[in-house]
C-alpha cells in the first residue's frame, strides 16, 4: 500500500481518537461505556500504527504526530487513581502507627529534639552552670519581651480571637513543621532547623520556669501545659520524616541512590500528614483551652494527660509490632 | 561493476552520514540523548514519546497558578469580608450591639482567612494534580503535564510530595531589606527558585527536587496539528520521479532525511535549498543516470513524490523489507542495462 493511501485510510481513526481524547478530558468512569470501549479500540490501533511506523515508513512529522497522539490518549486511560477513602482507614489506624513505632529516624529525631531540648532548659533554668545561656539564645529584648507577654495574661478572650489565634497558630507552626520536613532531605539544615527550635524552645522554658520571673512563670506553665504534647510531637514526627527521606539517599541499603529515595519518601509521607494533623489539634487547644485565664490549671493538666494518653495509644498500642514485618507493605 | 549498481538499504544510509550533519539514528533508539524526549513504554508493549517541559514554561505555569491560587483565595476573602460587615449590621443592629459581634465573627473570619492561606500554599498543587490528572490551572494553560517517570498518572501521594519539596526548589528566598536596605520590619521576601533550577538543569528529564523526591517528570501535551503529506505542484515533480528507478529502496535514514528536507525547503530561499539539496542529490542522480544539470531541489522533491506518495510500502510483516532489497538488486541490473 501506498504511504499516502495508508495516511488518508487511517486520518479518520485517528482524528476520531484525538476528539475522544478531548472529549473525556473529564472522568473515565463518567463516560459512556461504548464511548469508552470505541477508545480502547482506537487507541490500540493507533499504537499499532505506531509500532508499525517504521515498516510503513511513514515520514517523521507523521511519526511524531502519532507519538503526542498515543500519549495523549495513553495520558486518558491511565489516569490518576483520585484518594482512596477504603484503604485509609488500615493506613491512618494501623500501617502509619506501626511505621512510626518502629522508625529509627523517629527515634533519632525525638532523642535529638528531647535531648537539646532538656539540656538547653537545664543550662538555662540553673543560672550557676552556663551564666547568661538564655540571654544568648533569645536575647536579653526577647526575654524583656517573653516576660512582659505573660505579665498580664488571661483576659477574657473571645470565641472570635480564639478562632483567629487558631488560624494563627495552624498556619505558623504547621508551616514551621512542613519546612522542617523538606530542609531534612539535605539533612544538615533540616537538623539545623530542628536543633534552633529544640534549644529555643529549651532555653525559654527554663527561663519562665525560674523563679525570678515572677508572676510570668505562673503564667506561662498555664499557657503552654495544655497544647504541649500534641505540639512538640508533632515537631519530631515531621522532622523525623524529613529525616528518614534525607537518609534514604545517603544510606540506600542496596537499593539504587534514586529508588530508595522515591520509596522512603512515599513512606514518610503518613507520617508527615500525622504530623500536619497534630499541629491542627495542638492548635485548636492553643487557640480556645491554653488562653482560658480563669480555667483551673489542673484542668488544663488534664488536657495535656489526655492528649499524651491518645498518643500513647495511636503509636504504642496501635502502633505495636503485632504482625510486622509481616508482608503489610502493600499499603504504600 | 553491478556491485556499486545495488541500493541497499546500508549504502543508502552510509551515503546519508557520509554527507554530513544528518547521522540521526531513528527516533526508538537514542533521540533522548540528544533530544528532551523521553521514552515510555506501555503495559500494550508499545513505545512513545514525550517532549520533556524545561524550566521556563514550568515557571510561566507556576506564576499563572499563583496569580490563580491566590487570586482566587483573595476574591473568596474580600467576599468573606463583605459578608461579615453586612452581617454584622444585620445582626449586630438587630441586637442592637454591632461592635460585639462584629468582634466575634472578625475573629472567626480571620482565623479562616489564615488557614486557608496555609490550605493554598502547601495543598493547591496536590489537590489540583491529583483530582485533574496531572494539570493545575496553570499547566492547563502552558498544555503541559505531571506523569510519573514511568509513564503513568501521578497519583495523590506523588502530587502531595512533588509540591511539598517546591519549598527547598525556591530557595534561597531574599529578603527585600537585604537588597534595598529597607526596614528591618518589611518581611517580604523573594523567592530566587536557584536550587530547582540548578537541580533541573543536572538531570536529563529537567526534574526539580521535588519531582526527584516524587519520581514524577512534566511533559508537554499540546495537540499536535496532523501534517498532511506534501503535494507539489511543479508538473516536472511527478514526471523526473518516474526517472528514479523501481526497484529502488530507500534506507531509513534516507526516507527520514528526504521528508525532513520537503518540510523544511519551503522556510529557504531556492538557492539556498538548491544548495542544501546538491550534496545528496548530486550523488543519487549520478547513480540512477539523471542528467546532472537537473534542479536538485527539484530532484529531492520528485523523491519525496515517489517515496511517500507513489511508492508501494513495504510489507509490514517480517522479513518482507530484506526480500525487497534483494528482489530489487536483481531488476535492477537488467533495467540499468537498457537504459
Amino acid at each position: 500500500m501506498k504511504v499516502a493511501e495508508l495516511i488518508k485510510l487511517r486520518s479518520p481513526f485517528w482524528e476520531e481518537l484525538e476528539d475522544l481524547s478531548i472529549q473525556m478530558g473529564g472522568r473515565l468512569s463518567k463516560a459512556d461505556p461504548e464511548c469508552v470501549s470505541r477508545f480502547a479500540t482506537l487507541y490500540r490501533a493507533a499504537c499499532a500504527d505506531l509500532a508499525l511506523a517504521e515498516s510503513y515508513q511513514l515520514p517523521p512529522q507523521t511519526v511524531e504526530y502519532l507519538h503526542r497522539l498515543v500519549g495523549r490518549a495513553h495520558n486518558q486511560l491511565y489516569r490518576s487513581q483520585s484518594y482512596q477513602f477504603k484503604s485509609w482507614t488500615k493506613r491512618i489506624f494501623s500501617d502509619t502507627p506501626r511505621l512510626i513505632f518502629n522508625d529509627p529516624c523517629i527515634h533519632i529525631a525525638t532523642i535529638l529534639f528531647w535531648g537539646l531540648f532538656l539540656i538547653a532548659a537545664f543550662l538555662s533554668y540553673n543560672t550557676a552552670v552556663w551564666p547568661g545561656f538564655s540571654e544568648a539564645v533569645v536575647g536579653v529584648d526577647g526575654l524583656d519581651q517573653l516576660r512582659g507577654n505573660y505579665n498580664q495574661f488571661g483576659g477574657n478572650r473571645g470565641i472570635g480571637s480564639g478562632a483567629f489565634m487558631m488560624g494563627y497558630y495552624i498556619q505558623n507552626n504547621a508551616t514551621i513543621g512542613l519546612q522542617c520536613f523538606v530542609m531534612m532531605l539535605l539533612v544538615i539544615p533540616g537538623v539545623v532547623v530542628l536543633s534552633y527550635n529544640a534549644i529555643y524552645l529549651g532555653a525559654v522554658f527554663g527561663f519562665m520556669f525560674r523563679h525570678d520571673s515572677g508572676a510570668a512563670s505562673e503564667n506561662f506553665q498555664n499557657f503552654v501545659t495544655a497544647h504541649g504534647p500534641f505540639e512538640l510531637t508533632a515537631i519530631i514526627l515531621a522532622a523525623g520524616a524529613g529525616l528518614k527521606i534525607g537518609l534514604s539517599w545517603m544510606m540506600s541499603n542496596g537499593l539504587n541512590r534514586k529508588d530508595s529515595l522515591l520509596k522512603t519518601a512515599r513512606e514518610s509521607l503518613p507520617i508527615v500528614m500525622c504530623a500536619v494533623v497534630l499541629f491542627i489539634l495542638a492548635a485548636v487547644i492553643e487557640g480556645f483551652i491554653s488562653p482560658l485565664g480563669e480555667f483551673p490549671w489542673w484542668g488544663k493538666g488534664a488536657v495535656a494527660v489526655g492528649s499524651s494518653c491518645l498518643l500513647m495509644i495511636y503509636f504504642v498500642v496501635l502502633g505495636y509490632p503485632a504482625a510486622w514485618p509481616g508482608g503489610d507493605e502493600d499499603g504504600f | 561493476m553491478s556491485s556499486d549498481r545495488k541500493f541497499s538499504a546500508t549504502e543508502t544510509d552510509s551515503m546519508v552520514r557520509g554527507i554530513g550533519g544528518v547521522n540521526r539514528p531513528h527516533a526508538n533508539d537514542h533521540k533522548g540523548a540528544i533530544d528532551t524526549m523521553m521514552l515510555v513504554k506501555t503495559p500494550e508493549n508499545i513505545s512513545f514519546q514525550y517532549e520533556i517541559s524545561g524550566p521556563f514554561y514550568r515557571f510561566i505555569a507556576y506564576l499563572a497558578d499563583l496569580v490563580f491560587a491566590f487570586g482566587g483565595y483573595f476574591a473568596a476573602i474580600g467576599l468573606l469580608y463583605f459578608l461579615l460587615i453586612m452581617t454584622a449590621l444585620l445582626i449586630g443592629s438587630a441586637i442592637g450591639n454591632i461592635p460585639q459581634f462584629f468582634e466575634l465573627f472578625a475573629g472567626v473570619v480571620f482565623g479562616l482567612v489564615l488557614v486557608g492561606f496555609f490550605v493554598v500554599y502547601w495543598f493547591y498543587g496536590a489537590y489540583m494534580e491529583t483530582r485533574f490528572n496531572g494539570q493545575t490551572l496553570g499547566k492547563r494553560l502552558c498544555g503541559i503535564r505531571v506523569i510519573s517517570v514511568d509513564g503513568h498518572a501521578i497519583d495523590g501521594v506523588q502530587a502531595t510530595l512533588r509540591n511539598f519539596f517546591r519549598f527547598l526548589d525556591i530557595m534561597p528566598i531574599v529578603p527585600l531589606q537585604m537588597l534595598f536596605g529597607l526596614e528591618a520590619q518589611v518581611l517580604f521576601a523573594i523567592p530566587t527558585f536557584l536550587i530547582g533550577l540548578v537541580v533541573m538543569s543536572l538531570n536529563r528529564k529537567f526534574q526539580r527536587v521535588g519531582d526527584l523526591v516524587a519520581g514524577t517528570v512534566v511533559i508537554f501535551e499540546e495537540k499536535k496539528h496532523r501534517p498532511d503529506l506534501i503535494e507539489f505542484e511543479d508538473e516536472r515533480v511527478p514526471k523526473l520521479a518516474e526517472l528514479i528507478p523501481a526497484d529502488f529502496v530507500a534506507s531509513r535514514g534516507l526516507t527520514q532525511v528526504v521528508a525532513e528536507f520537503a518540510e523544511e525547503r519551503k522556510y529557504l530561499a531556492p538557492q539556498r535549498s538548491a544548495d542544501i539539496a546538491k550534496h545528496l542529490a548530486g550523488p543519487l542522480m549520478d547513480r540512477f543516470g539523471i542528467l546532472g544539470n537537473t534542479d536538485p531541489d527539484l530532484f529531492m522533491c520528485s523523491l519525496y513524490h515517489r517515496l511517500f506518495v507513489n511508492q508501494e510500502g513495504r510489507e509490514p510483516q517480517l522479513g518482507g523489507g530484506k526480500e525487497s532489497v534483494e528482489l530489487g538488486a536483481l531488476i535492477s541490473g537488467e533495467k540499468r542495462s537498457e537504459q
